[in-house]
């Protein structure tokens, strides 16, 4: 009789276990990251950059290989963004693909736009060219704790440029105006 | 003593509530076990392809890919064909002999795994119209693999072209010329 007494206090410690195993393995579910990015959508296609409080966390860096340097913490961010917006006021952006595991989602997206403001790059700000841009990229996102802290970034930077109007040429022989960085 | 009694069935139906919990969450974590048994499979595969693009092993990657592989790297270019993949594999490393690729982060859900990604490489001979400038360069990038039946049906390539066209010496110009 004493044994059973022994048993059950076993049998429970050892359902607890279990039950705290299936919990790690996911940090964020499917319908989570499907909310998180709908309303990220929702900020960049609105340019209601205040959303994206409830997406990033304060000190989110991001990796984006069209951004000479890391941008670290979503005042940058939303900086960023805003500079996105003021060369293409329409901007319109879709996402097309979604992958979602652990910590990290993989959202495949499409960005559109019509370049009619000024054009902020390493050379100075470029004036509108009224041209149209259509280029796809993908994003890789770290949560913790529901918020994105860490994002990288890829796409074809060049395509992007050349539908801005501008094209890659070999150096130049340096000219009075060059300034290099 | 007689408080024991009643306790102990108490227990035993207890247990068999929990039991019957598990049971239903032991199917439910065999089947997740079977996933990510697949999903190791998966990126063992694309460790293999990676593997045989940079030891240039043909063999190998025929056997990685079904004859309507197809590659998209958005709005640049759109193939099927694997045989298309080989040429394009077979020109670049022209260009950069000793190209090869190292694997920065798998991430594999379902039949699908996305590749972080970096190329290390000697520019030795021509490159889009480029001459042979000696760099050593690296390009980053990302892919997204889809696997069918143990081999890679669909891959969707995202790189900075731009940056790697910056290492070889390009600048990058308004059209016009003038600012």
């Amino acid at each position: 009789m004493k044994k059973l007494l022994m048993i059950i206090p076993l049998v429970i410690l050892l359902c607890f276990t279990f039950g705290c195993q299936k919990q790690a393995e996911e940090v964020i579910t499917e319908e989570e990251a499907k909310a998180i990015h709908n309303l990220y959508v929702e900020a960049r296609n609105t340019v209601n950059l205040d959303l994206l409080d409830e997406i990033y966390a304060e000190d989110v860096v991001v990796h984006d290989c069209s951004a000479p340097e890391d941008i670290i913490g979503l005042d940058a961010l939303k900086q960023y963004y805003s500079n996105n917006h003021r060369a293409l006021p329409d901007l319109h952006m879709t996402i097309d693909d979604m992958i979602v595991k652990g910590d990290r989602t993989v959202t495949v997206w499409t960005l559109s736009g019509t370049n009619t403001g000024p054009l902020h790059t390493h050379l100075g700000d470029m004036p509108a060219t009224g041209n149209k841009v259509h280029f796809s990229g993908v994003a890789i996102d770290r949560f913790d704790e529901g918020k994105i802290v860490e994002e990288w970034v890829y796409f074809n930077v060049l395509q992007l440029m050349q539908q801005l109007g501008f094209t890659i040429v070999p150096p130049q022989p340096p000219e009075p105006q060059e300034e290099k960085k | 003593m007689k408080q024991l009694y009643i306790i102990l069935p108490l227990a035993l139906i207890l247990s068999f509530m929990v039991g019957f919990q598990d049971r239903e969450a032991m199917t439910e974590s065999e089947a997740m076990k079977a996933q990510a048994e697949v999903e190791e499979q998966n990126k063992e595969i694309v460790r293999d392809f990676f593997k045989a693009i940079d030891e240039r092993n043909t063999e190998k990657l025929m056997e990685l890919l079904p004859i309507d592989f197809s590659l998209t790297s958005p709005d640049i270019t759109e193939f099927t064909g694997r045989v298309k993949l080989v040429h394009f594999r077979d020109a670049f490393y022209e260009s950069f002999p000793d190209a090869s690729h190292t694997i920065d982060e798998l991430i594999a859900e379902g039949d699908k795994v996305a590749v972080k990604l970096h190329i290390n490489a000697t520019h030795e001979a021509e490159y889009e119209g480029i001459p042979a400038t000696g760099k050593k360069v690296t390009q980053y990038g990302m892919h997204i693999m889809r696997i069918v039946d143990g081999q890679i049906k669909e891959i969707w390539v995202f790189e900075d072209v731009l940056g790697l066209m910056q290492q070889l010496g390009m600048e990058l110009k308004p059209k016009e010329g003038e600012k």
